[in-house]
């Protein structure tokens, strides 16, 4: 489900609820917390899942002694424990476990300054991640990109975990309500009843593993709708012109898909992509007549197996359209341009010619390169550090003299590409010219596919800088020997990438996510300085009318979901190769966290034990009250 | 494991007015229909209860007017189940077990309280009841040792046994013309009820005394009735 729907849908439930005032026993916190939620492949399952609610004692634990500690403890009954996030790790969740006095955990994400202070660097994803799926998946000794990587990403947990994550004042009170809660329990030492605690219930509905629970229609595959864009608008297949992409991927993931936040991974190449588009759109030769077509590209559901790049190039490659016009399982059923079965909202990416890419630029982690960029490269061939050399020239004259983007490879050991859509492009093509422009050399930043790190000044400096080295190269490349300056105006505001969750979510048909809607209008609007228009009919061609003008590019979603799954004529999907992506997201049954009191077990023991006796003394009453009126009053 | 709370307040609620209704009413089916029409009449009563409580917006809150009139209604709709009664009392003991039982008419009104008394004790303390099967609880206000679940079971059970005296107290009172009855029947009935505020208030151990002001008018309660049924074997 996206994220904003959510969040929003249960907001109203919540004071619906509230407002009838049926809230007594129970205060949900369902609309404040955040759950991890289940996934699976074809191999098996990852995230959370519980099949019952679990009740748990709120139970607050701060350091690795506290576990140890609680672990050893005497206790009765099942805890919720409240830890910090720079101790979710896999030991000790497994340790929480096995002590058979779990019941759910639940996360500070940024607590206050005293309690679960935000890590300053943490990453749940795995040492290397996505290389099972890269290009390099079949060698030995891969180099490992995120060497801090926890793997919490790729672990199952049988048990519910939610996240506290206080942003605004829902989220905060509920953060307050449940450290108040524990703090209570710490001073009744967990045994004088009645105790604060909770309930969690992560029901979802899946079940062994991705094959299986599609085709009970438990999951839906994870991704969404990518974005390409180009402005030659009469681009066809066999025009023999070379294409210069320019690639990014757009999401990224987290153990917590709605805090999925962030900025320098996913986002910032995505800014960087766009702003790129910009100042390319606003040169002063019509771009068109370029001798080469300029193509963005930004790829959804990256972070899940390169969905985008690869059901993109493999469209691209070999797209053979069965059923034209409306089909079964196809919500397309009045485009003109479109396929019945496989189901496409329309063919234009056919007339993008895979044969015809000369050169790959992608953005991977660009915001935090005060320091300087790296070009990564698949190997060392002429084209390839050519590109490198040109841009490390382009960075020198735009910085005064002193180059900001080096060759990765510069400091003697080539580590080849990090895990990148650029893969999918190789794959076809070894010998494509790619470049991998990142922040980093050899590791991926900490803060890899889950940063919390706000954008900030020197985030959008780093961004910028990127993007006009990139821009100017682009354009040289595009051009041919006729190189002339573009200036570069590139105009962020921080705000606007602050706390963007950008789990690619789920796919479906014609449901594009709000980042891929954001860049599609984008991009979009681009070279749009045109004629004024009412509607699509007012403008030329191919052309649309977006806000009133008329636009002067192909920009087109393109279904984004893993690689090793198709949709069959029924519109159903399934695995078609487990090699390959195949990931899927569970439907929810419930993903609820109320917050209550409860009462020791001795006490119920005790209730029980005095309905009982008073059951029966009063059995034993009615008997011998019988006899005895009877006897003295004769009246039955 | 909060079946546990769910049959330990049942059966602290319910379990001596259904031992009583096992081992005594349902042997009887004549007593039972009386039972069930009786029931039915507390339930009209507190239909017309709850009109007026949803059309009066302002009630909402206040329990003191809420108690105020239903248990007006309650005893207006006792004294036409006792007319009722009434005509048809020469059929009933026509038909009973033991026509020239001196008793019969206490019988009746033996099981027209029970019916009273169960109907009201479902009405009023199922819908807690069932959320005890969840696993919260809350905590009495005023006894912060006990949840509310076990103090209504109390008050239930002791509310069964005062509607059952109240009936055949008031019976009697009817069919005397005894003031003195009638009125203690309504007095003590609001005295009853309001003393189950406590309950929620916040006075120190305010469930305690509401319990033992309801035992109280209880033992008073068996205490006339014990003596009406000796006058009248006197008689």
């Amino acid at each position: 489900m996206d994220i904003m729907d959510e969040i929003s849908s249960r907001r109203v439930r919540y004071n619906e609820v509230k407002a009838q005032g049926i809230i007594k026993f129970y205060e949900d916190l369902t609309t404040t917390s955040y759950p991890c939620v289940r996934l699976l492949n074809s191999t098996g399952a990852i995230g959370c899942q519980s099949l019952q609610p679990v009740t748990g004692i709120l139970y607050p634990i701060n350091t690795s002694d506290d576990i140890k500690q609680f672990i050893g403890q005497d206790l009765n009954g099942k805890f919720a424990i409240v830890m910090p996030y720079d101790l979710m790790k896999i030991q000790n969740l497994r340790d929480l476990e096995s002590s058979h006095k779990l019941g759910g955990v639940i996360v500070i994400i940024n607590g206050t300054s005293d309690f679960a202070p935000r890590p300053t660097a943490f990453s749940p994803d795995e040492t290397c991640p996505n290389c099972q799926y890269g290009l390099y998946r079949d060698e030995e000794n891969q180099y490992q990109w995120n060497p801090n990587g926890l793997g919490l990403i790729q672990e199952r947990f049988d048990f519910p975990i939610f996240a506290l994550y206080p942003f605004d004042d829902h989220t905060t009170s509920t953060y307050n309500r449940v450290m108040k809660g524990a703090a209570e329990n710490m001073e009744n030492s967990f045994k004088n009843y009645p105790l604060r605690a909770v309930e969690l219930s992560s029901l979802m509905w899946s079940a062994i593993d991705a094959s299986t629970c599609l085709r009970r229609d438990f999951c839906q595959p994870v991704g969404g709708q990518s974005v390409y864009s180009t402005s030659s608008v009469n681009i066809s297949n066999d025009d023999n012109k070379p294409i210069i992409v320019v690639a990014a991927a757009m999401d990224s993931r987290s153990l917590f898909h709605m805090l999925t936040l962030g900025v320098d991974n996913g986002v910032s190449g995505t800014i960087a992509l766009l702003a790129v588009a910009d100042a390319i759109s606003r040169s002063q030769v019509e771009i068109n007549r370029l001798p080469k077509h300029i193509l963005y590209t930004l790829f959804y559901g990256e972070a899940w197996g390169f969905a985008g790049s690869s059901r993109f190039v493999s469209d691209i490659t070999q797209f053979n359209c069965q059923v034209k016009g409306s089909a079964k399982g196809c919500p397309f059923k009045n485009e003109k341009n479109g396929c019945g079965f496989p189901c496409k909202q329309n063919l234009d990416f056919t007339r993008i010619n895979f044969t015809n890419i000369e050169s790959i630029f992608e953005f991977s982690q660009v915001g935090m390169g005060t320091t300087g960029f790296y070009v990564h490269v698949d190997s060392n061939s002429t084209s390839n550090v050519e590109l490198i050399n040109k841009m490390n020239n382009i960075s020198a004259t735009i910085n005064n003299g002193s180059a900001f983007v080096y060759a990765a490879s510069a400091n003697g050991t080539n580590l080849k590409l990090p895990p990148s859509s650029s893969m999918s492009f190789l794959e076809k093509n070894r010998s494509l010219t790619a470049v991998v422009l990142g922040d980093f050399q050899s590791n991926l930043k900490d803060e890899y596919d889950d940063g919390f790190n706000v954008s900030d000044d020197s985030m959008v400096d780093s961004i910028c800088s990127i993007a006009n080295v990139t821009a100017q190269t682009v354009w040289l490349q595009a051009q041919g020997p006729n190189y002339s300056n573009i200036p570069i105006s590139v105009n962020l505001k921080k705000n606007d990438v602050e706390r963007i969750g950008h789990y690619s979510s789920v796919f479906q048909y014609d449901m594009p996510g709000w980042l891929p809607t954001f860049a599609y209008n984008y991009l979009l609007s681009l070279n749009s300085s045109r004629a004024p228009c009412k509607a699509s009919t007012d403008c030329q061609n191919d052309e649309r009318c977006f806000m009133g003008k008329c636009t002067n590019t192909i920009t087109r979603y393109h279904d984004a979901y893993g690689a090793g799954l198709q949709y069959n004529r029924n519109g159903n999907a399934m695995v078609t190769d487990p090699t390959k992506a195949t990931w899927v997201e569970s439907k929810w049954g419930s993903n609820n966290m109320r917050i209550f009191l409860v009462s020791s077990q001795f006490n119920q023991i005790c209730e029980l034990l005095f309905g009982c006796i008073l059951t029966i003394l009063s059995i034993i009453g009615v008997l011998y009250g019988k006899k005895q009126l009877n006897k003295t009053l004769k009246i039955a | 494991m909060t079946l546990l709370t769910f049959f330990g307040c049942g059966l602290t609620a319910y379990g001596p007015a259904l031992s009583i209704f096992f081992l005594h009413v349902a042997k009887d089916a004549q007593l039972v229909l009386l039972m069930v029409s009786s029931a039915f009449f507390w339930l009209i009563s507190i239909l017309l209860s709850s009109i007026i409580w949803y059309i009066i917006k302002p009630i909402y809150p206040k329990n003191e007017l809420t108690i105020l009139y239903s248990v007006i209604l309650q005893e207006i709709f006792r004294w036409l189940l006792f007319n009722i009664m009434m005509r048809a009392e020469p059929g009933l003991i026509l038909v009973a077990n033991n026509p020239k039982s001196l008793y019969n008419r206490s019988s009746f009104a033996f099981v027209c309280g029970m019916g009273f008394g169960l109907m009201s004790g479902v009405v009023t303390y199922f819908t807690l009841l069932v959320n005890s099967i969840g696993p919260a609880v809350l905590m009495c206000n005023s006894c912060t040792a006990l949840t509310v679940y076990i103090v209504g079971a109390f008050t239930t059970c002791i509310f069964i046994f005062l509607h059952i005296m109240w009936m055949m107290i008031s019976f009697e009172g009817f069919s005397k013309n005894n003031k003195f009855l009638i009125s203690w029947v309504i007095l003590s009935h609001f005295g009853a009820s309001y003393a189950t505020l406590l309950n929620n208030s916040s006075i120190f151990l305010g469930c305690v005394y509401g319990i033992l002001i309801n035992l109280l008018i209880l033992g008073i309660s068996i205490g006339i009735v014990i003596w009406s049924l000796i006058k009248i074997r006197r008689e």
